[in-house]
């Protein structure tokens, strides 16, 4: 461990994840007045929702939300953002706590201009994680197009270090140096915001839906890198196994959902969310067969009118149906779908050249719970906030984008709350 | 006039089969998982999805003549899958119990099935009968001399108590039989005709017959493999043990007198299939015990009756074989005695527990080859 540095802010709030709710969150508290420390274990900051095509209901982009935020926290001094920013260890109370972050090294510095020069002359490739590992990036990589910070990043796994250092002669900014090591940053804050966010439901679980058995099986959110203009394929929706364009295409939703067996409660966004990814079909090829197998749809409120306009694009058909079984036709790699159509009551086999499985929700804090008294729920999420740590976004409970910015204000004016009583009392 | 369906739900019925071990049946939320993941559910009409629906509205008619409910062997592959944990499996296997007690006439002995506080006396009753029986046939003494069990009754009069058993049975068994033929037929016209083709009864039947012999509809099972071989011993240990009875039958009509020597075809058959028949239950009670996570059904009162009473036939049976080799004259005859007691509450019970599938599962899997719903 190299330096270590220190914070003193008691005053201050910690955020504890830069996805929707911890922006959210951050900027909300800073634009008060606080002190704000954003830590972000990715080399940047968005979350899932960076990775995201579009937004539901409105089909805009992620990005017309993000960049606002971003240029937020680019003009308020009051935050102090750190990627690639792991917290390690919490202790004490309400009004004073004692955190200690690992900052892991990026290798890259502030000089980076983003030029590329050094993914140019990189001689090692790693699959890309931000893409599900759909296509490859250089061990020197940017992790999207509109990332923030606009650095790029060196993945201290791959990289062949000192060795090699073409990327080191090739930047003509002096922007890397591959000797940085982590460092340790102590800071003292007054009150905590966890928005640690959620992962999607691992569907190798599934053993009954072929998810890791065959190509074309993909989950919701490889949907969304398939269809993002800066995923890997551009944008073009076409099949893993041999990159042809989809002409049928079957939403599976419930994909370990609402089941005893895997996750028992409802993710409430991914019946919306197929329902999105299937405009980003029809859009592209209006003449793909669309099937959408689901239990109940759960388009609530306002969203039925989505709903309502899916079901009223041509070739769009809802089944219901839960797809019990999928195989794969060796010859084609086709799947072959089974379900009940519980409407006319007979089974249904049916072929289709690509699956989505509408994964949920599984929170993060299943694995990484912080130090203190939240207060947990059978599934890992958080049901209660301790005094001085508040919870925010998808660790509460599975829920959508614009949800997850009401939550983080929410959290923010407790973290707030928090400081001016103590500061009120004492 | 516009044909109009009339939903008519029995709230009464609903809380029967829950009693009967399906109390999981209101956690259905009808996603159809069930009827994809079974192996034997045809593709028009599948099963058990829509049993469920009909069991949670209490369509206690639309049940009971519905053949499907019998082409369920219950391996649970529905159970291991169903996201609601409603155990289509155990459900099905409490509308099977019902749907026995509703088909098997005289009524107060369905009843008596339906708790264990009905034990003592439905146990008594065949003790008295046996007692009444060997009161009249015999003067209540073991025999003396050469230890033969068959002395216990004199010979004619065993044919009468054996007759009077097997007309009962047999009455018992067509009736039931009978009304549950009638009721899948009534529906035929209701369900839109099956994808299949039609074939003649005979032959039918003869499908259904091997299809049985062979265990083959179990064969397709994933999650309780176990059961096909559970019942397989069983089922071939019973068949042995009848055959067994008949060549006493033949034997004693021929002029040869028991005891018969371990080597002869009667000795080698009843033997053999003493040993599959508790190699079976005991198979059936071990699996009942394990923890496996795909084996999570329930094991009701009305299961147990059957595989302990088929164990303790069994068990009596080898015991009184092993206890006369050992020259033990009294024990001989009281263990004897047991066995008589408990083969005779197996017989005239069997069309009233679970031992009556027999006959509607045959009945249910010849109609299912008869108008191609069978898989």
């Amino acid at each position: 461990m190299g330096n270590v540095e220190s914070i003193n802010s008691p005053n201050g709030i910690l955020v504890i994840g830069g996805g929707m709710s911890g922006l959210t969150a951050a900027i909300e508290a800073a634009e008060v007045g606080y002190g704000v420390f954003l830590v972000e274990e990715s080399p940047y900051l968005g979350g899932r929702v960076a990775r995201a095509n579009k937004y539901f209901p409105k089909l805009c982009a992620p990005y017309c939300g993000l960049e606002i935020n971003f240029r937020r926290i680019k003009t308020n001094p009051k935050i102090k953002v750190f990627t690639l920013a792991q917290v390690e260890n919490i202790t004490g109370k309400e009004g004073d706590y004692d955190v200690t972050v690992k900052l892991n090294p990026r290798l890259v510095n502030d000089n980076c201009t983003a030029c590329g020069k050094c993914a140019e002359v990189c001689l090692v490739e790693r699959p890309n994680d931000y893409n599900f590992g759909l296509d490859k990036t250089k061990a020197a990589y940017l992790t999207n197009l509109m990332a923030f910070p606009l650095k790029y990043v060196i993945d201290t796994k791959v990289c062949l270090g000192a060795e090699c250092a073409k990327c080191v002669s090739a930047c003509q900014y002096q922007a890397i140096d591959l000797g940085m090591s982590a460092e340790s940053l102590h800071m003292k804050v007054g009150s905590i915001v966890l928005a640690t966010g959620w992962k999607p439901y691992d569907a190798t679980r599934l053993d009954n839906l072929g998810y890791g058995k065959y190509p074309n099986v993909i989950t919701n959110v490889i949907m969304e890198r398939l269809a993002a203009a800066d995923g890997p394929t551009q944008g073009k929706i076409v099949r893993p196994s041999d990159g042809k364009e989809v002409k049928s295409i079957a939403f599976v939703q419930c994909a370990g959902s609402r089941d005893q067996n895997h996750l028992p409660y409802c993710s409430g966004v991914c019946c919306m969310g197929s329902l999105k990814q299937c405009t980003y079909v029809k859009d592209q090829s209006p003449e793909t067969k669309v099937s959408i197998f689901y239990i109940d749809v759960r388009a609530l409120g306002l969203l039925e009118d989505f709903l309502q306009r899916v079901q009223g694009i041509e070739g769009v058909t809802l089944v219901r149906g839960k797809v019990a079984k999928i195989e794969e036709d060796p010859a084609t790699k086709n799947l072959i779908l089974q379900a009940e159509d519980t409407a006319a009551g007979e089974k249904i086999k049916e072929s289709f050249e690509m699956v989505v499985l509408a994964t949920g929700m599984v929170p993060n804090t299943v694995e990484a719970k912080i130090p203190g008294n939240l207060v947990y729920d059978n599934y890992g999420f958080v049901a209660a906030d301790a005094a001085g740590v508040y919870a925010a976004g998808c660790v509460r409970r599975p829920t959508d984008v614009s949800t997850s910015v009401q939550d983080g204000t929410r959290a923010a004016l407790k973290a707030i709350q928090s400081i001016v009583r103590r500061g009120a009392n004492g | 006039m516009e044909k109009r369906n009339v939903i008519k739900p029995d709230s009464e019925f609903v809380r029967d089969v829950i009693g009967l071990g399906g109390e999981s049946l209101k956690k259905c939320f009808q996603c159809g998982t069930c009827s994809v993941v079974c192996s034997l559910s045809p593709g028009d009409k599948p099963f058990p999805r829509k049993e469920m629906m009909w069991a949670q509205r209490g369509l206690k008619d639309r049940l009971l003549k519905d053949p499907d409910v019998w082409l369920c062997h219950r391996c649970n592959d529905c159970t291991a899958y169903c996201p609601r944990d409603a155990k289509p499996g155990d459900v099905l296997a409490a509308v099977r119990s019902y749907a026995i007690m509703s088909y098997a006439l005289p009524g107060f002995l369905r009843k008596a099935f339906s708790s264990p506080m009905y034990l003592l006396p439905m146990l008594a009753l065949p003790a008295l009968l046996l007692f009444a029986f060997l009161g009249i046939a015999g003067d209540l003494t073991f025999p003396k001399g050469a230890i033969v069990e068959n002395h216990m009754i004199p010979n004619p009069d065993a044919y009468i108590g054996m007759a009077i058993i097997v007309v009962f049975v047999a009455v018992v068994a067509v009736v039931g039989g009978f009304r549950f033929w009638k009721g899948i037929n009534e529906f035929e016209a209701d369900p839109p005709p099956a994808s299949g083709t039609r074939i003649g009864w005979l032959k039918s039947f003869a499908f259904a017959a091997v299809d049985i012999f062979k265990h083959g509809d179990f064969g397709k099972c994933q999650a309780n493999k176990i059961n096909r071989l559970t019942h397989l011993a069983i089922f071939y240990g019973f068949i042995l043990l009848l055959l067994a009875a008949f060549l006493g039958a033949v034997y004693h009509l021929a002029g040869i007198e028991s005891p018969y020597s371990l080597t002869s075809p009667i000795k080698i058959a009843g033997n053999l299939g003493s040993l599959l028949l508790l190699a079976g239950c005991g198979l059936a009670i071990y699996r009942r015990f394990s923890t496996a996570s795909n084996n999570r059904s329930k094991t009701t009162y009305f299961d147990w009756f059957l595989i302990l009473l088929l164990s303790f036939v069994a068990i009596s049976g080898v015991a009184t074989e092993v206890v006369r080799l050992a020259k033990l004259s009294t024990a001989t005859y009281s263990v004897y005695l047991v066995h008589l007691w408990l083969l005779f509450s197996l017989l005239i019970y069997a069309p009233f527990s679970k031992g009556a599938h027999i006959i509607y599962r045959t009945l249910a899997m010849a109609y299912a080859k008869q108008v191609g719903r069978a898989v």
